[in-house]
């Protein structure tokens, strides 16, 4: 993953790239614009010689639209005044709670609402049922912080504060570590090595009763050749901490500024996030992005589990983490050593 | 200088150019890049001049010591065990020629396999819940571990996979070496009364020695500069435990966005892997059967 | 007295090839024994046997007095000197020499002693220091011989010692080596293919054919009396002449093609009539006139060597291959024909069919 973004860099500085459409993470939408790497979408969108009338921008999910899309808003990432589109969503994705329902049912559990019942029940798992009680990332980098900010957020905690002073450090922040301490105590083996294939591959396999990571983990999750746990999962929001907060990320898709072939470029991402085939790849297994394929009864009927996450979707926090261009370095370099310090148990969590 | 040699290297002039070009020309832009600040995507023009500052953050930082004091560390143990079980196998296995074809064969396959592939399979192997060595430890009546998620173990875990990659290479170049001894020196000292182990330390490896000092260089400059099985493996993780100085240049340079602090930092990987070449070609000086020859 | 080297029955077999066959040698003590043979014919096998490093399939080998036959090399009392010299490349002279005293409980004093010493009879003390790369081939020669020699032991093995050396150098080591014998005095076994070597070296030579011994006796007697046609062959330089014919009496030879009738000095064992082979020494063949001229000869090649020429060609009749050695320089033959006479002392009847001498 981290080897893309480099190729990415260096074929869209090119005088003239080879390619009219580049897929990025979202943390890297700031630092293409702001390295003048990739377009605006409006001009595109503008041209009736190119826009498809039926197109409707504003039946795209509207947190994955300001979280993938916009950049130059007041705080950068966000939307505002100033804000332009750079890209559109393909594959986004929110925070959802997958649980076991046999094991929940077995032992009379009721699914977490909030985070006092959340890291009650972790222990309860443990000791009742002898597996871990939620499965999640832990390698170093921005896997731990990935799972750290799951927390941080419901908890009402942030990286930086309105004024960009880092307040990761605060009461807050050391409540999410220990409740993520916990859960490594109380959860599968391993987990401070767990990259997302191991977590997952724990919940598939059983070896976990919950699994709080994103909604695009349903399609694994669903598949028989490579769950155990098929027909055994429901599906809860994020619980609550001060307040609801699920994640936001996933990836998205822009135009270099080098494109070739521009409109053909831009005819194609039409084409790709069009009502109709969000509808077709939402039914293959993809992650829809608009709100009328997570409202179609058919595709409803296929993923029952859709009214929650188009609830998850109310309480997505496009401010989840600080999309800033110096984020990656925070976040792998800092963050990722620190928050893996404490999940071995190497330095305690602590307040400065 | 006579006639002859001038001639000579008037021939030979070309080919040192180019290679000299060649070796010097990366070694001198990364000592040109740490001078500027620049990010990649952006256009050179927009690079700064940012003086000594980079190597500065290079000698100073502390993450850039302990990660180089992981690298020694890696390299010493790793290194040495794949130079001991290299040596020990061709030595068991050199004198069963039949088995050698299959053993040497077996034995490149690692070698082969792309460093990612790698990071991959160790990773599964070192799986806590699921991985084949902690199944092997439960079975002999042991333990499982969290391989990938404890600072020790993680350590053990990387150098375990390098071990089982790298040793096959000790093992290879260890056997060509042992191909070339002259058997009668070696009856020669059996008849002066040197038993299996005397032959061995006192004459074999002895013989070799030229092409053991030239793999363990090859290993050390390898170990100094393996990246990509860490990165897959365990990230640098848990913490910086396993964070070796050419993971702590990748991330400088490309989740950092600091080239030039890379840059600095790994000329000074270059500094120390050429320090360590120099003292291990010395140890084992390769040149100094030859001297006095001709 | 007890032998200083004996060898009964000895036998090796490398899976189903038989590459020594019985081998029954008795080397008195001092005494040296060349083993001569073409290449292949398992001399040193024979040699790697009594060395230790080669198992012995059958037969025993006594090494004064003591059955060696299962001992260590290292306890058989011998030291080897090897054809490519087998020094340790990465030990000066000094170690090389030293380093069987250095595995034995032998005093640091007395090894500088006998280094010393032996450095001194071959005339190498100046290279002690040296490693073997900064060495000649007949330096390096003598230090494989110097440490042989500080080993005492009671049996020396070379085996084809000097086959790497130019043909200068190998005379004159050769010189050095009989003279180092003399000195010693030890048991000495040497192998070599050539036949010079053997004829200058050995107090008696074994010649060997595929594994089996042919004849073994001193230079004189497997000269003058070759057991057989092999050992005629292959002693002797130029090689004998050999003609068929058939034993018309005891002590006439006709040959076959030339029907020229040889007379021998005595009568031979054999029944007249019988297939033969007469051998001529190429000394045994002088130029000759008139009814002295038994054989004629078309010469194709005559050589002047100072002292002799030596003509070939083929014999008048038979077109057998003629080789003959005469005093003085008559290098004008060439290309004309020849009358040969033949010397009574030189000549060998072989019975064609055993191919044993029938003079004897
Ligand atoms: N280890 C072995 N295995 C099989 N055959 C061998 C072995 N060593 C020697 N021979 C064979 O034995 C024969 C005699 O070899 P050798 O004693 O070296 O001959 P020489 O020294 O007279 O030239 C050769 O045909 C050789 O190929
Ligand atoms: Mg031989």
């Amino acid at each position: 993953m981290g080897r893309l973004k480099e190729k990415q860099l260096l074929e869209m500085s090119k005088p003239q790239g080879d390619y009219d459409l580049c897929c990025y993470i979202v943390m890297w939408k700031g630092e293409y614009v702001a390295k003048n790497l990739v377009q605006p979408l409006e001009p595109y969108f503008a041209n009736v010689a190119l826009a498809d009338p039926a197109y409707d921008v504003k039946d795209i999910i509207p947190i994955y639209y300001e979280n993938l899309g916009l950049v130059g808003g007041p705080k950068g990432y966000l939307a505002g005044p100033g804000a332009k589109l750079y890209g559109l969503p393909y594959g986004a994705e929110t925070s959802v709670l997958a649980y076991r329902k046999d094991i929940f049912a077995k032992h009379n559990l009721a699914v977490p609402e909030n985070y006092d019942d959340f890291l009650k029940i972790l222990r309860v798992i443990k000791d009742k049922e002898g597996i871990g009680a939620l499965t999640s990332r832990g390698q170093a980098g921005h896997q731990c912080v990935h799972a750290w900010l799951l927390h941080l957020n419901p908890l009402g905690g942030a990286v930086f504060d309105d004024q960009w002073r880092p307040r990761f450090n605060d009461k807050v922040g050391v409540q999410a570590l220990k409740f993520f301490q916990e859960v490594v105590a109380t959860g599968p083996a391993g987990i401070p090595g767990y990259g997302q294939g191991e977590a997952n591959t724990a919940f598939l396999q059983g070896q976990a009763a919950m699994y709080l990571d994103s909604t695009s983990f349903v399609g694994l999750v669903n598949d028989p050749s490579k769950s155990k746990v098929v027909g055994n999962v429901g599906w809860a929001l994020h619980p609550r901490g001060v307040k609801r907060a699920s994640q936001s990320g996933g990836l998205g898709l822009t135009m270099p500024k080098n494109a070739k072939h521009p409109e053909a470029g831009f005819l194609l991402l039409q084409w790709l996030t069009s009502k109709a085939q969000d509808k077709a790849v939402t039914k293959q297994g993809g992650a829809p992005i608009r709100n009328s394929t997570m409202e179609d009864a058919e595709v409803v009927k296929q993923y029952p589990e859709f009214v929650v996450f188009k609830e998850a979707l109310k309480y997505s926090n496009p401010d989840w983490r600080p999309i800033i261009a110096e984020w990656d370095e925070i976040n792998i370099q800092a963050l990722g050593v620190a928050v893996s310090e404490a999940l071995t148990g190497k330095k305690a969590p602590r307040r400065r | 200088m006579n006639d002859n040699t001038r001639t000579g290297w008037l021939f030979v002039a070309p080919a040192v150019v180019i290679m000299l070009v060649a070796c010097l020309y990366p070694v001198l832009s990364a000592v040109h890049l740490g001078f500027y600040e620049w990010s990649m995507g952006t256009p050179w023009s927009e690079a700064k001049w940012a003086g000594w500052t980079s190597f500065q953050i290079a000698f100073t930082e502390p993450s850039v010591w302990r990660s180089l004091w992981t690298t020694l560390k890696f390299a010493a143990v790793s290194v040495s065990a794949e130079m001991v079980l290299g040596i020990a196998l061709a030595l068991a296995l050199e004198s069963n020629l039949r088995g050698m074809a299959f053993f040497r064969s077996l034995f490149i396959l690692p070698m082969m396999v792309a460093p990612i592939a790698v990071g991959l399979t160790w990773r599964y192997m070192f799986d806590a819940q699921f991985g084949l060595i902690n199944a092997v430890l439960v079975a002999l009546g042991f333990a499982a571990k969290g391989w990938l998620a404890e600072e020790s173990l993680a350590f053990a875990a990387i150098i375990i996979a390098d071990i089982w990659q790298w040793t096959p290479f000790v093992f290879i170049m260890v056997v060509a070496g042992l191909a070339n001894v002259d058997s009668s020196v070696l009856e020669a000292a059996r008849i002066d009364g040197a038993r299996w182990w005397t032959v061995t330390t006192r004459v074999k490896l002895p013989m070799i020695a030229h092409v053991l000092a030239i793999t363990l260089v090859m290993r050390l400059i390898d170990a100094f500069r393996v990246l990509e099985v860490i990165y897959v493996l365990t990230f640098g993780g848990p913490g910086e435990s396993t964070e070796v100085l050419s993971l702590h240049i990748y991330k400088t340079a490309f989740i950092g966005q600091k080239l030039g602090a890379a840059s600095a930092i790994s000329v000074l990987l270059l500094v120390v892997v050429m320090v360590l070449t120099w003292l291990a070609l010395r140890m084992s000086n390769p040149m100094r059967d030859n001297e006095g020859d001709r | 007295m007890t032998a200083g080297l004996e060898l009964s029955g000895v036998t090796k077999r490398f899976g189903e090839n038989t590459i020594v066959q019985g081998i029954d040698l008795v080397a008195n003590p001092g005494e040296f024994i060349v083993l001569v043979g073409a290449s292949g014919c398992g001399k040193s096998t024979i040699l790697r046997m009594i060395a230790g490093l080669e198992t012995v399939t059958e037969g025993r080998i006594m090494i004064k007095g003591r059955d060696v036959t299962h001992a260590r090399p290292d306890q058989r009392d011998i030291a080897m000197v090897f054809q490519s010299y087998a020094l340790y490349p990465h030990m000066s002279v000094a170690e090389n020499m030293s380093f069987a005293l250095s595995l034995t409980r032998t005093s640091k004093s007395e090894i500088t002693r006998r280094v010393a010493e032996a450095a001194h009879i071959l005339g190498i003390e100046p290279l002690l220091e040296r490693k073997p790369k900064a060495l000649s081939g007949g330096q390096r020669q003598r230090v494989a011989m110097g440490r042989a020699i500080v080993r005492e032991p009671s049996v020396f093995l070379f085996d084809e010692p000097l086959s790497n050396l130019d043909a200068k150098l190998r005379a004159q080591m050769r010189v050095e080596l009989a003279l180092l014998h003399k000195r010693l005095g030890k048991t000495t076994v040497y192998v070599t293919h050539d036949q010079v070597e053997a004829m200058t070296l050995a107090n008696r030579i074994v010649i060997l054919e595929r594994g089996v011994i042919q004849q073994i006796g001193t230079p004189g007697e497997v000269f003058n009396r070759p057991r057989n046609l092999f050992v005629a062959g292959f002693i002797g330089s130029p090689g004998m002449n050999m003609f068929k014919g058939v034993l018309t009496a005891a002590d006439v030879v006709v040959l076959d093609g030339s029907r020229a009738t040889v007379r021998l000095a005595r009568p031979v064992h054999g029944p007249p009539g019988a297939a033969v082979v007469l051998g001529v020494r190429p000394q045994g063949l002088a130029l000759a006139e008139g009814a002295d001229a038994v054989l004629r000869m078309q010469v194709k090649v005559a050589e002047y060597l100072g002292t002799e020429t030596v003509i070939t060609g083929a014999l008048a009749g038979s077109g057998e291959a003629v080789t003959s050695s005469v005093s003085g320089d008559h290098g004008g033959v060439a290309g004309t024909e020849i009358g040969l006479s033949i010397d009574p002392k030189h000549l060998h009847v072989f019975d064609a069919e055993s191919q044993l001498n029938l003079v004897q």
